[in-house]
Order: C-alpha cells, then structure tokens, then sequence
C-alpha cells in the first residue's frame, strides 16, 4: 500500500502499514514520500512522534512532538518548519512536514524505515504505523538469448480412454520394460488425439479421452486380449508395445475388480519362476 | 532376502520371494479380497509405499501394486489398512 505512488526505477517509493491513514493526500501536496495522517479531531492537540530506525531494526532514536492543529483552519495548508513557533521539531528524519484541516502531511526524504505514533486528546486511540522509505534499484534489461523455456508440467506415461486414464506399467523403473508381442493385442478401443507434452495442446484437454502424455497423436491404442479394457490397454510406444494400466478404482469394491488377475498368477511349480515377489521399503 | 536400494525411489529395500504354492495362494487371494473404499483421488500422505507386490502372470506379463497404509494417490498404488499390511508383511515373513 502507498499513497498512489508507484516504484520508478531510479526514484524512491514509500509504502507503509498500520491504522487509521488515508491515501486522500490533499491537493498541493503531491510528489513522493508523502504521508498524510488524519486527526479524528483537529480541535484537540495529538501528539506526533516519528521515530527512525536502523536497518538491522534498532531504533536510532525517538522524537516526540507536541502538534497543535488548529481548530479554526479548515481549510489552511499549513507549511510548517520543525521549530517554528507553537510546534515541536519531530526530528530531522522528516525533514517536511505539513498542516492541514484533519490531519498532517509528512514528507520523507531520506531511505529508511520509521515508526510513527499519534496520540493525545484529540485521538481515541493511539495510532501506530510503519513507514518504509525505500530507494528502488532500476532493473537491468537482459541481454543475450533468451533462456530455453522449461516444460511447466511433468507427466506421467498416461493416456486416457473410455473415460479412463491408464499408466504404462513398469513406470519407474521398479522392473525392466516389457516389450510384448503385437498379437497381444485385441480390438482397437481408440486413437489418440493428441500429446500433452505438444507446447500447442491446451493442458485441459488431458483430462479428455484421446490425451496422452506418451504417445503420439494418431497412435492407436488397443484392448489386451486376455483382459478388461478396463484394466489394460496396449499400444506402441517409442520403447516398444506396452501395457498400460488403469490408475484408478473406477467403482471397483476389491483388489480383485480393479486388477483383473484373479487366476491369471501363475501357480508356483518346482524349477519355474516364482508366481509372486514383493519389496518391502523401510525408507519411512 | 535380498537388501538393496531401490533405483526409483532411493529408499532401502527388501527383496522377498514366495516360494511355497499354499502361501502364494492364500497371498493372492487374501490381496485380491481387500475392499477398496478410498476416494479416486485421495490425499497423499505416504509417498513412500510400504509394499510393492509383483504379479507375473500366466501369459508372462507383470503387473506391479504398491501398497500404501492410509490414503494415497491411487495412481501410484493401492491404499490399505495398517492391519491388512499387518497380515501381508506377516503373510511374506513367514515365507520360506
């Protein structure tokens, strides 16, 4: 927030946080690092302080000042110097400071940060905020190419079809891929339509049938024969014909409904390979 | 069994095999009985599966589940119950 100053390279700009202040500067008192603060009550003195402090965050010092504002003023725009008869100097971190109708004017000019307080009759309630002055370090055109721009999004190996979304199986690394056969493969239940990793397909198109993050637009993806369509699909990929999953439930009620391999394991025979193995993980 | 370091997740691993038909048996089928109840999209709170089970099937594909205990992504794998992994690590343990 600041008072409708806006950061310019090579000029200062002021934002500030707390209560009770207004972005309404008075006409004449435009220009940068202003503060207007405003007075419930002008008829009452308030007492103004505006402290300066240091980078690291210790206060450098602290400046009471008795502010009388007039009650008969109204409309007066006051130009006053600290020191000037009637008034208290608030210190030389504001180095201007104003009158007028409801409230006063700080002009800062020096980099940095301050605490100003108001209290006093005139006020309900002590008025605490934060200034920060700050100088704003233009921003260096760059030069030379511009840099390669990153994919925004990673994918899995999926590709969507009736209504599915299916992962290439092996995905990880976990086991070696399985090119299998072509004869593997059962009707043709789709084609894709499009590549998610396509810079020109639109991101919203991979919750739609036909998206793939794997294979090709055109590539057609066919049943597994042996196997629900709704379990696994077969297509061929760049790393050969592959089987794809489905990764989700789809209303299946057991293992069993969403895998699809209830008899299907082979049963262990002395000398073949073992039907089942698993790897514990111990990393949690 | 065969302690490794598993090339996908980094995490330690233990490689273990089923080698008696009774207790492959009564695996599978105690597996494919679990109840899947989770959302299709459940919070993931255990990126690290407690249980990779893998299927080599009768016309010689695998197919691989990870087991997560509590919810996950279910395109990772399926989500059980503590107890379920409970009989299923035992069920592996007591594996000869």
């Amino acid at each position: 927030m600041n008072l409708g100053l806006h950061p310019v390279a090579g000029q200062r700009t002021l934002s500030y946080h707390g209560a009770d202040w207004r972005q309404n500067v008075p006409p004449g008192f435009g220009g940068q690092n202003v503060i207007f603060l405003v007075a419930p009550s002008y008829q009452q003195p308030i007492t103004l302080s505006v402290a300066a402090l240091e980078p690291s965050g210790g206060l450098q010092a602290d400046w009471p000042a008795e502010v009388l504002l007039p009650a008969d003023t109204p409309s007066q725009i006051g130009s006053l110097a600290p020191g000037q008869a009637g008034y208290t100097p608030i210190g030389v971190t504001a180095d201007g400071w104003r009158m007028y109708s409801h409230g006063v004017v700080i002009r800062l000019d020096r980099p940095g940060c301050y605490v100003i307080n108001l209290t006093g009759p005139g006020l309900a309630e002590r008025i605490t905020f934060w200034a920060t002055l700050q100088t704003v370090t233009p921003t260096p055109t760059p030069t030379g190419p511009k840099p390669t721009p990153k994919p925004p999004t990673e994918w899995m190996p999926f590709v969507r079809m009736l209504g599915r979304s299916y992962l290439a199986a092996g995905w990880g690394g976990t086991n070696p891929p399985l090119s299998l056969d072509p004869s593997f493969a059962g009707r043709q239940v789709g084609t894709v339509l499009w590549n998610v990793m396509d810079p020109s397909t639109d991101l919203s198109y991979a919750s739609r049938d036909g998206s793939s993050a794997i294979l090709a637009a055109g590539t057609p993806v066919y049943a597994l024969k042996g196997y629900r369509e709704d379990f696994r699909l077969l297509a061929e990929t760049d790393y050969g014909w592959r089987v794809f999953e489905t990764d989700g439930l789809n209303g299946a009620k057991t293992i069993d409904d969403a895998l699809d391999i209830g008899g299907r394991w082979c049963r262990w025979k002395q000398g073949q390979t073992l039907s089942l193995a698993f790897r514990l993980f111990s990393g949690r | 069994m065969e302690a490794r370091t598993d090339a996908f997740s980094g995490f330690p691993t233990v490689l273990g095999k089923v080698t008696q038909p009774d207790r492959v048996s009564s695996l599978v089928k105690l597996l494919l009985a679990q109840p899947v109840t989770s959302p299709t999209k459940a919070t993931w709170t255990s990126p690290v599966p407690e249980l990779q089970l893998i299927f080599r099937l009768n016309d010689g594909t695998l197919t691989v589940k990870e087991l997560y205990v509590g919810d996950c992504e279910l395109s990772q794998g399926i989500p059980v119950t503590q107890e379920f992994f409970s009989r299923v690590e035992a069920a592996f343990t007591g594996a000869s």
